[in-house]
């Protein structure tokens, strides 16, 4: 059995409700942040709980990924993105069950069947992209607690362009994240 | 305000930045887990199933709180702020590191 495996699903559901929270938290930072741009300092209070809470996401999100990653990197990866056989007789069933049930035309079989490896390696981007946005999250975090924009407004343009890498590399991440976990789930084309 | 806040975070994250892509660049050695085996191993290079990515974080962390603290050691008894140009050129160098990191890895990895 490999680490953590047969807790995989509810991590994997904790994983994805974390980073929901986490896209939706780093989005409202940055554009609460577009204010100081201009001097108005009016919501600082509850843009620096923004940042505790983006920080708390982005490293419970990265945890829970970390946790999960050795189940992702055999069963997934090594089993099934990176074994072409494995890709091919999947979508030969899959075909075969489209004739099976006869309702909806089959989708075209493809001459050769791809590996998905293309897909694992947008994967391997994004696991570097979000470990480098976990560590703006928690200095972002740090500055909004000790050197906050308000109080030194110099410090302004490290804190902005920390809450644009934290809030891209949070999408970044969500979308790769289902865009991997899609092509098991709606097969999609090979 | 505290000025060893400011060189802190910045030597932090242009260490850890730098520290986490080390490994990958020099093939330097670093912790892999073996998730089959389930076992812990040091090493440069490994066959595609075990992972360093974890051993990669820890250089990451362990440059971040080396660089950040040490800054912070050093700077925590200067009184005055940084200057203007300070704070424009930790900015720069911090945001361009990040930068740079993320394109290399991007460009290494692209599909």
């Amino acid at each position: 059995m490999i680490f953590l495996e047969a807790f995989a699903r509810p991590l994997m559901i904790c994983h994805a409700i974390a980073a929901a929270v986490l896209v939706g938290a780093t989005t409202h930072h940055l554009l609460w942040c577009r204010h100081y741009f201009f001097g108005k300092y009016g919501q600082a209070k509850a843009e620096r709980r923004f940042a505790t809470i983006c920080a708390i996401a982005f490293v419970s999100t990265f945890a829970i990924g970390n946790l999960l990653y050795p189940t992702y990197k055999v069963r997934v990866r090594a089993e099934y993105f990176d074994n072409g056989p494995a890709i091919a007789a999947e979508a030969k069933l899959r075909a075969e069950n489209h004739h099976a049930l006869g309702n909806t035309p089959p989708p075209p079989m493809p001459a050769t069947v791809m590996s998905l490896s293309p897909i694992a390696r947008l994967f391997d981007i994004k696991e570097h992209w979000v470990a480098l946005g976990c560590m703006a999250s928690v200095a972002l975090w740090i500055l909004s607690r000790k050197l906050h924009p308000k109080d030194e407004p110099r410090v302004l343009p490290l804190y902005l362009g920390l809450s644009a890498v934290q809030c891209g590399t949070a999408w970044f991440g969500a979308i790769v994240g289902l865009t991997t976990a899609s092509y098991r789930a709606l097969g999609g084309p090979v | 305000m505290k000025p060893n806040v400011f060189y802190g975070v910045c030597a932090a994250i242009v260490a850890f930045t730098l520290m986490y892509t080390l490994p990958i660049y020099a093939r330097v050695p670093r912790t892999f887990y073996d998730p089959l085996a389930r076992r812990w191993f040091v090493a440069s290079s490994a066959p595609p199933v075990p992972m360093g990515y974890w051993g990669q974080i820890v250089w990451g962390i362990a440059g971040a709180l080396i660089a950040g603290g040490g800054v912070m050691m050093l700077t925590s008894r200067k009184k005055s702020a940084p200057s203007d140009r300070a704070f424009a050129l930790g900015a720069a160098w911090t945001l361009t590191t990040i930068a740079i990191v993320l394109g290399y890895f991007t460009w290494n990895n692209w599909p």
